[in-house]
């Protein structure tokens, strides 16, 4: 390792501390009630939190997903697609989206599936 | 210079072979990755030093050929040639670019370890610019930052063991266009 790699490696370590600071202060903050289901970026549907419920989502050329609404919280229960790192990224609701990684989106990206908790 | 010579026997034997090893290695880290439940997008990047090996000691136009022949085989290995391959071309070629572009404008500054990292970190941009294009959701970048934390730290590991690998399995560039002389049962015995 030259000094300049320690300069890289601390420049990039420096962005990414500022950046997920930044994005926890800008964040924005309200009420959610609602998760808004997109599928191929367009709407597919909003569900309310607190009503326990399976959305399937069926694209009709073998993509599917199961979005599953429980005791608060939404989750991908299945896939159809080969990584099911959608079912992996787990449950998420109003107290704990801020600590997750993905904060409040769940995505499934081989089947173009987004979760996202609607803050208003 | 050497790296834009044409492209010999010899060279495009060890593209190919290059090009198995990082789609292996990419399937045994996807092996790997299941066991635990990782936020997406977190990898280990072990076919970066595949990339990292060519970068170093074949050239510009076989590292761009290795990547590209890394990105399709591993579509069709996984049956997705839709939104997962325009995403990990995407990580890929922008990676690659980077990484390039560290090596040859910094002039010996920047070890393979700085070249990895980069790469790595480039890696994740091109890969979250992709989903945030395909989903229309210019609101995922912030990602980008909790993958740089991830891909330092696995950008450093992988430039450590690129330069092992590149230490134990280099040929002296005097060999390399002249006589095609042993290190091919060398390389074998890497796989």
């Amino acid at each position: 390792m030259k000094k300049r790699d320690v300069i890289i490696i601390s420049v990039f370590l420096a962005v990414a501390i500022i950046g997920l600071i930044a994005v926890k202060l800008f964040a924005p903050v309200g009420n959610i009630s609602y998760a808004d289901i997109y599928v191929d970026s367009s709407l597919y549907k909003s569900v309310p939190l607190n009503n326990d419920a399976v959305i399937t989502i069926d694209q009709g050329d073998g993509k599917i997903n199961y979005v599953e609404v429980k005791d608060g919280s939404i989750f991908m229960a299945d896939s159809s697609c080969a990584d099911h790192l959608c079912v992996t990224q787990g449950k998420m609701n109003p107290q704990n989206y801020e600590s997750r990684p993905m904060r409040n989106w769940i995505i499934c990206l081989p089947n173009l599936v987004t979760v996202e908790l609607r803050i208003e | 210079m050497n790296q834009k010579s044409k492209i010999t026997t010899q060279k495009l034997t060890r593209l190919a072979l290059l090009a198995s090893a990082s789609v292996v290695l990419g399937y045994i880290e996807g092996l790997i990755c299941a066991l635990m439940p990782l936020p997406p997008g977190i990898k280990l990047g072990l076919a970066n030093t595949v990339v990292l090996y060519s970068i170093y000691t074949l050239g510009i136009a076989c590292s761009i050929m290795l990547i590209i022949l890394k990105v399709v085989l591993t579509g069709f290995m996984s049956g997705n040639l839709a939104a997962a391959f325009l995403y990990s071309m995407g990580g890929a070629v922008l990676s690659l670019i980077a990484m390039l572009l560290v090596k040859n404008l910094s002039r010996d500054q920047v070890s393979i370890v700085g070249v990895s990292v980069v790469g790595a970190v480039f890696h994740n941009v091109g890969q979250i610019l992709v989903a945030s294009l395909l989903l229309q959701t210019p609101g995922l970048m912030f990602y980008v930052f909790v993958l740089m934390i991830s891909a330092v730290i696995t950008g450093t590991l992988t430039g450590l063991a690129g330069k092992q690998v590149i230490r134990t399995l280099h040929i002296p560039e005097d060999n390399r266009h002249k006589k095609s002389k042993p290190s091919l049962p060398q390389e074998g015995s890497k796989q």
